[in-house]
């Protein structure tokens, strides 16, 4: 029974850590800033807002990066529905 | 402006006489003949090529990249203007404290033709044919940054002369209703500029364009006399020493009258129809051919070329030019084309840039539209909104990052050329190339007193 608790317990810090990083991300998008964020990835608009100088948060760069390559994180909100 | 088939440069007086090269010659140094003089050339529009052609972008980032790229250098100078004011975001536009908002315009015109208005039954055709211009006295201009945009009010703002897709700052007070009072307003400026090297011998670049190979109504003796005159064939050994110092030729668009031909030459199954189809630009890469066996040329597309339609235009493929290619004095270039010659430096598009603007404001005078240009710092302001631009997101080429000494525009309507100063002491010399084919005009450059010499070919035998 503590067991079971234990791995929901678990299982509920791991989804809160997930759901902080998509809610990250998401912001990131939102934010007019940083410029649209259509057509391009996450991690190319995070370059092109570093290059202008509009200094993007890290942790933005921090969490793609822990994605893999291929991961539906990796392109921004409106990829495949526009 | 334009003279007569009489030659009138510097350099010694005298008509030409044409018994000259109908003679033998009268010294062994004439019997020599003259040596073309050279000079240093240095390509410098590199950011004009497109390495992939992906069109998966919006256009959106286009002006994104242009509003940011411009803002830094736009507010240095505006904070030295103007101190102590806050730059504010349209988006949280504090109530009653003057500030200062960087943004890009949008000029809102009711003439302007929208695609949308095809499906709306009462706005009908005939208002818009035979126009020229698309202004209207009660245009208004909207600044738009990154976060939201707002209608702008105020007396002295030029709603007329400007275009969309200027970079502008304006200081003044939010109104109540949403709109913005303007109280000043101010823009990029001419950039900075090379120091303008001087030079030890008279040289000339050439400048023509808008050829028109194929036009039934046009001249092709003209054609043959521009080659001749340029390859040092024509008029006296006076003459010839004048030609000698042409460095480069520069052909700034319009080649062909339109690429009908082309187009028909691919249904046409009989090989004669074919030939006869393509017979306008196998007669222009002759003449290409002719020119860069004697000078270095370049070619520009222009509006009607076989190029790609949007700018920036990308050169004309080497395989409509089989004989010309084979030369490596002939250039093919980009639409905007931005090259260095000793040092000076020219900047030119084929005139769609300028004919766009021309439309959507009420300036008449198109040296003053250049002018303009050089002001707001952009090559093409009104593109993607009128102009067919490429969808671009890594960077706007078309920033005006440095003043150039020769700024020419090609296809237009008549020949002009004005000198203009700039606010840090910049000179650049404006042209505006008239078409050969119904002016038969070929502009001459003097890279050392940056003087402009246009010489008419006249090839009517009736007069």
């Amino acid at each position: 029974m503590v067991m079971f608790r234990a791995k929901l317990r678990w299982q509920k810090l791991v989804l809160c850590a997930e759901e902080q990083a998509q809610k990250l991300l998401r912001q990131f998008d939102l934010t007019a800033k940083y410029g649209p964020c259509t057509d391009v990835s996450r991690k190319q608009r995070w370059e092109r807002a570093r290059k202008l100088g509009l200094d993007p948060p890290q942790g933005v760069l921090q969490a793609l990066e822990q994605l893999d390559a291929s991961h539906p994180e990796q392109q921004g909100i409106w990829a495949d529905r526009t | 402006m334009v003279t007569e088939a009489v030659v009138e440069l510097e350099g010694p007086s005298g008509r030409p006489k044409y018994d000259d090269l109908l003679s033998n010659p009268t010294s062994d140094a004439q019997a020599a003949g003259h040596m073309r003089a050279s000079a240093v050339y240095k390509q410098k529009g590199d950011r004009f090529k497109l390495a992939t052609q992906a069109f998966d972008r919006q256009y959106a980032h286009i002006y994104f990249q242009r509003l940011m790229l411009m803002k830094p250098p736009l507010l240095t100078k505006v904070r030295q203007k103007w101190p102590g004011v806050q730059l504010a975001n349209i988006l949280t536009l504090p109530e009653n404290d003057e500030v200062l908002v960087v943004g890009t315009v949008y000029k809102d015109m009711k003439l302007k033709p929208s695609i949308l208005d095809e499906y709306v039954k009462d706005r009908g055709a005939s208002q818009l044919v035979g126009r020229t211009k698309f202004v209207g006295a009660d245009d208004s201009i909207i600044l738009e940054d990154e976060s939201a945009r707002m209608k702008l009010r105020g007396e002295g703002l030029p709603v007329g002369q400007l275009v969309t897709g200027v970079v502008m700052a304006v200081k003044g007070v939010a109104a109540p209703g949403g709109d913005f009072q303007v109280n000043a307003f101010c823009f990029a400026d001419m950039a900075p500029q090379a120091p303008l090297p001087s030079l030890s011998e008279d040289k000339y670049v050439a400048l023509v364009s808008g050829l028109g190979v194929g036009d039934d109504a046009a001249d092709p003796l003209k054609l043959s006399l521009l080659v001749d005159y340029l390859v040092g064939s024509l008029a006296s050994d006076e003459e010839q020493t004048r030609v000698s110092k042409i460095v480069r030729v520069v052909v700034a668009g319009g080649l062909l009258k339109s690429t009908e031909g082309l187009l028909q030459a691919i249904t046409h199954k009989q090989p004669r129809q074919q030939a006869a189809a393509l017979a306008p630009i196998r007669e222009v890469d002759m003449c290409l051919s002719e020119l860069a066996g004697a000078v270095p040329v370049e070619v520009m597309p222009g509006n009607n070329d076989p190029a790609n339609h949007s700018l920036p235009q990308q050169p004309l493929h080497r395989c409509l030019f089989p004989l010309a290619s084979s030369f490596t004095s002939f250039n093919r270039v980009t639409n905007p084309h931005e090259f260095e010659v000793d040092g000076i430096s020219f900047l030119g598009t084929s005139g769609q840039n300028l004919d766009d603007i021309y439309k959507y404001s009420v300036e008449e005078n198109r040296l003053t539209l250049l002018q303009r240009m050089l002001e707001w710092g952009h090559l093409v302001p009104t593109a993607p909104d009128t102009l067919t631009c490429y969808p671009l997101s890594d960077s706007d080429p078309f920033i005006l990052q440095s003043a150039p000494h020769v700024f020419y525009v090609g296809n237009q309507p008549a020949y002009s050329s004005q000198m203009v100063a700039g606010p840090e002491g910049q000179k650049v010399l404006l042209i505006c190339l008239p078409r050969f084919s119904s002016s038969g005009t070929l502009i001459l450059v003097n890279l050392k007193t940056l003087a402009v010499h246009p010489i008419q070919f006249d090839a009517d035998i009736s007069a």
